[in-house]
């Protein structure tokens, strides 16, 4: 607990007002809880979407979801779809959005993507990337090029699925 | 910090000795507990653990290795692993690797969440691919997946001694 006797022997020499102690105390647990609490629990579950210019519609029983561990600013997530019966392609480009806004002033962050064919049993590699001004989103890619509604060297059906897993640092920094 | 309601000291002056000053010095005793089990977990002085990753289908070892190392953070599980073919391994399929410490909790549409980033090279050649990972739909081992497929006794090349592959994955652990 050396880490603690130090702070403690820092604090106590800087200015030893009990008060304002406490309330230093009471500030630092404050940041430490927003950057270690979620660390030390189960990830934030919520609901990717997937866009194109014409925006695909799954169908029935398909899957959109993710699932987010929030570090300060830095953002790790999964995000997954399921196409379901009934699906509709939609048209254009595919992007994911979610969970956060990206913070748009740097170099793009870039994830990584598996695509699979349910009824061949095949799994295609791929990237996602964010480089555009439309913070949330991130575009997808396979090795040779674009992934959209035509999809990534197969044609989307029923049960075939994307997986992405990417980190990022989010838009806004609120410690 | 699992505790979120009661992770402060009191604002108010807390008389030496008495219960309420009791109290708080165990609030803020249990926060320390807390903060320093998961610093212990990336602390220089905790190096990564070292585990046996599995060849869950594929492939067998042989008189090649197959290593691992894993560190976790809370609720943030990293592994790194890494394949070195030897003279008497075989290869008869995909090849699956499984056996991950602190196994992956999030499952999105019933498929584990493992992701990462792979490298294969096939020595005598000097080819190289990258890729990814993504798990075993009905099982958690995972595949490695590069741009030709899932890497097998064929793909992305016929494998022989000393050919190689390594990843680095990340996931959701218990916390």
């Amino acid at each position: 607990m050396s880490k603690q006797s130090d702070l403690l022997k820092m604090r106590l020499t800087e200015s030893f007002d009990p008060i304002s102690l406490v309330a230093d105390y009471n500030d630092m647990w404050d940041r430490l809880d927003t950057i270690f609490g979620p660390i030390n629990q189960a990830w934030v579950s919520y609901t990717p979407v997937l866009q194109a210019a014409v925006n695909p519609t799954l169908g029935a029983g398909s899957v959109a979801a993710g699932k987010r561990l929030k570090i300060g600013s830095l953002v790790i997530c999964y995000n997954y779809f399921q196409f379901g019966t009934g699906l509709n392609v939609g048209s254009g480009a595919y992007k994911i959005n979610g969970p956060f806004n990206r913070d748009i002033t740097g170099p793009p962050s870039i994830g990584i993507v598996v695509y699979r064919d349910d009824s061949a049993n095949a799994y295609v590699f791929g990237t996602s990337i964010a480089y555009s001004a439309a913070a949330g989103s991130r575009n997808l890619y396979r090795s040779d090029a674009s992934v959209g509604s035509g999809g990534p060297g197969f044609a989307w059906a029923n049960l075939d699925s994307i997986q992405e897993m990417t980190f990022y640092q989010v838009e806004e920094v609120s410690i | 910090m699992t505790n979120t309601t009661t992770p402060k000291l009191g604002l108010t002056k807390a008389v030496p000795g008495t219960a309420q000053a009791i109290s708080r010095l165990t609030h803020f005793n249990n926060n320390w507990d807390i903060l320093e089990a998961l610093l212990d977990d990336v602390d220089e002085k905790s190096s990564l653990s070292t585990f046996s990753p599995t060849a869950v289908a594929g492939f067998t070892v042989g008189n090649g290795s197959l290593i691992g190392r894993n560190m976790k953070l809370g609720s943030l599980a990293i592994v790194k692993v890494e394949f070195l073919a030897g003279s008497t391994s075989t290869f008869s399929g995909v090849f699956e690797i499984g056996s991950f410490p602190n196994a992956a909790v999030a499952q999105l549409g019933g498929v584990h969440m493992i992701g990462g980033i792979a490298y294969t090279e096939h020595v005598s050649t000097g080819s190289t691919h990258i890729g990814s990972l993504r798990a075993n739909n009905t099982a958690t081992g995972v595949y490695v997946v590069v741009p030709a497929g899932r890497i097998s006794n064929i793909v992305p090349f016929a494998w022989v001694n000393p050919d190689v592959f390594k990843f680095i994955a990340i996931y959701e652990c218990a916390p």
